[in-house]
């Protein structure tokens, strides 16, 4: 009878992917994306293929602008002289660099033809949020790759299962396996095991969101903005130069991922300040004093996720 | 990821392996037809496929000892670490797709229908390195097989069954290009192949399938 040989860990990295994505990220962001598990008082519609193609879209932009950053930040010479190539020999060290190219090539790919396809159907893309990846050297920046790549595996192998075209699972499917290749290779390089279990874990939506997270810092340029992956949280108004005592506070420009209503939450965060219909789109503060109050709204999309953003106004007075 | 267990299991699978009683030709009769077929044909398709990989990596690994991979000429271009591992994630592969062919059987019946059983088969390879360059061909050819098969698949829960298999066929199949010296991605996107592609792919390793 045959034995399997033992495959010893050298590498604290072996079990990031259980803990990674909360432990690997960049600590206190702007950005939260967080379960909530109290949702059911009604129950969500089920996701469309635009839904579900946005969803895929928010990570590939997620995974091409890191690996456009990293191979703009490494040189030819950071890959053949990583940490792990006199472990890995000449087979393998040899293409390290092509095999990134190749990967950042197809993340690239897989947004092109993303956003061709849900505007194909009808549907406005998602755009590319801000990042940050966290490394501070060649051995971060591929242990996040190996991260964002077996995170994008579980995020297909999740999705597969709710998308209702047969052309789109094909096409969803043809990006699962090729995301699986990059794992496996990151995994390789990062002398871990490349294919860990006979099975890989299908992942909803709303874990992939948390578990991306921790990169994102945020989704859309305007100062005072905040937003998650792509569902984003618009508090205003931003320009409150002549205010009254009550105050419309306005949170509609606030996105959704999947274009479907938002659930609204203001709160006074600082201030002699009320509210009133705190938990509409659009609440009346009202001023017990002059001086500063800051609003937070937090908004929170049918899959769960939540955005905040905030926004300040002085109360000078009426009229002023 | 506990190896241990993946050896326990998969010692309780040679058994199966060896036992070949049955055909593929459930899945050859699919040919013919021009209705789309239904998960259970799909299930049945794809345990044929992973009866031809088990057996494949069930022979070969007990035919080559991780000694014949150490004396390999392609050995010595690997470093220490990745050359010890070679043996061990065959193996590990070796199990996977044992496990496969367990839970696709298992499925099946639960389903009431008949899984089909395997052929004899003919890999024609003479050293370690035509093993590794077969192995290549089989699992990139399983990931144009479930690629070419999801988007048909109707039950959610199996299509998600099926997408989490493709994916580690794709592992598989990366790490293979790589001792192969390739690209463990060759494209963007993997191509989806039709089941009579696929069929007519690995017929050469099919000596004789049980009618």
């Amino acid at each position: 009878m045959e034995t399997t040989p033992q495959i010893h860990p050298r590498s604290s990295r072996r079990n990031f992917f259980t803990t990674g994505a909360l432990t690997l990220g960049i600590g206190a962001s702007a950005v939260t994306i967080t379960g909530r598990p109290a949702l059911a008082q009604t129950a969500p519609a089920p996701v469309t293929d635009i839904d579900i193609l946005n969803f895929a879209l928010t990570l590939e932009h997620l995974e091409a602008a890191f690996y456009n950053q990293g191979l703009t930040r490494f040189a030819a010479s950071d890959f053949t002289g990583a940490s792990f190539v006199p472990l890995v020999g000449t087979l393998i060290s040899a293409t390290v660099f092509d095999n990134f190219k190749a990967i950042r090539d197809h993340e690239n790919v897989h947004v092109e033809t993303l956003k061709t396809t849900i505007r194909s159907l009808g549907g406005v893309p998602v755009d590319p949020c801000q990042y940050n990846f966290g490394y501070t050297n060649f051995d971060g920046f591929v242990a996040v790759a190996a991260l964002l790549e077996n995170t994008g595996v579980m995020a297909y192998d999740g999705a597969l299962g709710l998308i209702q075209s047969p052309a789109l699972r094909t096409a969803g499917a043809t990006i699962a396996t090729v995301e699986a290749r990059h794992a496996a290779y990151l995994n390789l390089i990062s002398l871990t095991i490349p294919f860990p279990a006979a099975f890989d874990t299908a992942k909803t939506m709303q874990e992939i969101l948390a578990a991306a997270a921790p990169f994102i810092t945020s989704c859309i340029a305007t100062p005072g903005v905040g937003g998650g992956a792509t569902t984003r949280a618009v508090a205003g108004p931003k320009d409150a130069s002549t205010i009254q005592q009550f105050l419309l506070l306005d949170g509609t420009a606030s996105v959704a991922f999947d274009a479907r209503p938002l659930r609204y939450a203001w709160t006074v965060l600082s201030g002699n300040a009320g509210l009133t219909g705190a938990t509409t789109a659009t609440p009346t503060a009202q001023f017990l004093l002059f001086g500063p109050a800051v609003f937070e709204l937090t908004v929170t999309d049918s899959a769960g996720g939540t955005a905040k953003d905030t926004v300040t106004i002085n109360y000078a007075g009426n009229g002023k | 990821m506990n190896l241990e267990t993946n050896r326990t299991t998969q010692d309780g699978v040679s058994a199966v392996a060896v036992a070949v009683v049955g055909g593929m030709i459930a899945a050859t009769a699919l040919d013919a037809q021009t209705r789309p077929p239904t998960d259970l044909e799909i299930l049945n398709y794809a345990l044929s496929l992973e009866h031809l990989e088990a057996a494949f990596y069930n022979q070969g690994l007990r035919q080559y000892s991780s000694s014949d991979f150490a004396q390999a000429p392609f050995f010595a271009k690997l470093g220490d670490v990745t050359a010890n591992e070679v043996y061990a994630y065959l193996s590990l592969i070796r199990s996977h797709e044992n496990t496969h062919v367990r839970s696709l059987v298992a499925a099946l019946r639960s389903f009431g229908a008949t899984p089909v059983s395997p052929c004899t088969y003919n890999f024609s390879y003479s050293s370690v390195e035509d093993f590794l360059k077969v192995a290549q061909t089989l699992e990139n050819t399983g990931v144009m097989a479930y690629n070419g098969v999801i988007g048909m698949i109707n039950s959610p829960s199996i299509r998600t069954t099926a997408a989490t298999i493709a994916t580690v066929e794709g592992r598989h199949a990366g790490y293979l290009n790589v001792l192969n010296n390739g690209l463990a991605a060759p494209a963007a996107f993997d191509a989806p192949r039709t089941m009579a592609e696929i069929l007519a792919a690995i017929a050469p390793f099919s000596r004789s399938c049980p009618a």
